[in-house]
């Protein structure tokens, strides 16, 4: 009896321990998510628009970057703050698309299809990057900050907008060192 | 030996002059990635974190309720480990005040694959213990006050924790002929350069043989536990929990013991820290004027817990005791000690 309960204190010693030390694991890191807001100017004579950007110009990951160990994008959302001309707000779209470039290559980051101007005119219109391509993306952004969003609209017949200022909202989860 | 418990009353009397007579230090700093957090969404977070702690310190405040009528002294140290109920990886966040109010700003999230629109009042996000959370996209519908502090926020996602160790207790415990048990916990350690001092004080007393409870029957006994204890940082951390409960024994010759016991206990005072290196720029985008302001992040601590119950097995060899519980709280739990008696005597 007396070599069954130490046998059963060792065994529980050991299993907490276990759990103790993977709990320890799981605090040594957080993430947060955090919104970074992209202002876009959309020109009714280019399909295609391109604005460069960097993780460096965000204060939550400047503040972080040197206990960051993961970076990744995990949803989008975008809206129309301002159309010229006004009437343009009933264009209507087959598609937006929305990319971001690292190293020169696309990754498809949000998708909207059969929508108008106004409805993401101060209206969001939310994406979800899908895993695959949120960890591809991952692995290049921890290498090269630097990254290019690129918004490509295919209009309904004759585009009538002259420009469509906007802004796209990036969501990326950051995984911090404690 | 009473020379000996006179000494290591004299240290502990010490120990607690010393720390009454501290100045108070450098506050607590919040680092960098937890600004975003408000002092609601501090509090929502870290609550279940705060409940294992409460219900750690509330473990092994006594083992059997048999208190002989003899002097004695032991050292004691149990664990113990929490198992997260899913209730508690989640939390309402409060969301900005004017969410919801479509002339001022029009919100969004995509949760699990449903877009909902103009969410408002509160927000079920993941505690520390939880798992992803999810973002609420905003536009501003005018560039003026305060519609343009409307922005979007995302929060901090949780650890996907489901078993949680508790925090070690050490104690000294004392038996004294009245068949009453006092433990004694003392505890000291640096936080962010200043020092957590942690007391504990529980008193066990056996009652039943006042009533005759169990007449003639010498192997059961019944007691009641009586505890509190304080945990302080100044500034930043004043603590303090109480607990009080009934505990049932019944000894097998030879075999071992089995106890029962229903106990009440709680939790309360208050955590303050400031943001670390705030810079008002970089949060200007947050849709909190707390944050915006770089306020500090202050809430009341609180505990889920008010009630356990359990159960456990004591087996004495010589002069340690070894114990064993599972008990039934808001964090369900299993813990284990063992108990060195260094001496007792009549």
């Amino acid at each position: 009896m007396k070599k069954i309960n130490i046998f059963i204190s060792f065994v529980l010693i050991v299993l907490i321990n276990g759990c103790y030390s993977d709990t320890i694991d799981s605090f040594k890191t957080i993430i947060i998510q955090v919104p970074l807001n992209q202002d876009i100017v959309n020109f009714g004579n280019s399909r295609e628009t391109i604005t460069p950007d960097n993780l460096n110009n965000y204060a939550d990951y400047r503040n972080n970057v040197d206990r960051i160990k993961s970076i990744q994008i995990y949803q989008v959302a975008y809206h129309a703050n301002e159309v010229y001309p006004e009437d343009a707000i009933s264009q209507r779209f087959k598609s937006m698309e929305f990319f971001v470039e690292i190293n020169d290559k696309r990754y498809n980051i949000a998708r909207f299809e059969e929508i108008s101007v106004q409805d993401m005119y101060r209206i969001p219109q939310i994406d979800q990057v899908d895993d695959a391509t949120a960890e591809e993306m991952s692995e290049a952004l921890m290498i090269n900050p630097a990254f290019t969003s690129i918004s490509i609209f295919d209009p309904y017949g004759d585009i009538y907008y002259e420009r469509i200022l906007s802004t796209m909202i990036i969501v990326v989860k950051i995984e911090i060192e404690l | 030996m009473l020379r000996r418990i006179s000494t290591l009353y004299s240290v502990l009397l010490i120990c607690l002059l010393s720390v009454s007579l501290s100045n108070a230090g450098e506050p607590i700093s919040f680092t960098k990635e937890f600004n975003l957090f408000t002092s609601q969404q501090a509090q929502g977070f870290f609550k279940p974190l705060f409940t294992t702690i409460e219900q750690s310190l509330n473990s092994n405040l006594h083992t059997i309720a048999i208190y002989e009528d003899k002097w004695s002294i032991g050292i004691d140290i149990s664990t113990q480990g929490m198992i997260i109920p899913g209730s508690q990886k989640t939390y309402d966040a409060q969301l900005p005040e004017l969410y919801g109010n479509t002339a001022e700003c029009e919100n969004a999230e995509l949760r699990n694959g449903v877009l909902y629109r103009n969410v408002s009042g509160y927000s079920k996000q993941p505690t520390v213990y939880g798992g992803k959370s999810t973002p609420i996209f905003s536009a501003p519908q005018y560039d003026t006050h305060p519609s343009k502090h409307l922005k979007s926020n995302a929060y901090a996602e949780g650890m996907d924790i489901s078993f949680m160790p508790g925090v070690p207790v050490l104690q000294l415990v004392f038996g004294f002929p009245t068949r009453t048990e006092l433990r004694f916990r003392f505890l000291t350690f640096p936080v962010q350069g200043e020092s957590l001092n942690y007391f504990g004080f529980i008193l066990n007393q056996r009652f039943d043989h006042f009533f005759d409870i169990f007449g003639e029957d010498t192997t059961m006994g019944l007691a009641a536990n009586i505890t509190f204890h304080t945990g302080n940082r100044n500034p930043g951390i004043d603590m303090y929990s109480f607990a009080a409960g009934l505990h049932w024994s019944k000894y097998f010759e030879d075999i071992l013991s089995v106890y029962a016991a229903l106990q009440y206990e709680n939790m309360g005072g208050e955590f303050q820290a400031e943001r670390k290196d705030f810079v008002e720029s970089d949060f200007i985008e947050s849709p909190y004027q707390e944050v915006r302001n770089g306020s500090d992040i202050i809430f009341d601590l609180e505990s889920f817990t008010s009630f356990r119950i359990y159960g456990g097995i004591s087996k004495r060899f010589s002069f340690l005791e070894l114990n064993m519980n599972l008990g039934y709280a808001s964090q369900p739990f299993i813990s284990g000690g063992l108990t060195f008696w260094i001496a007792d005597w009549k």
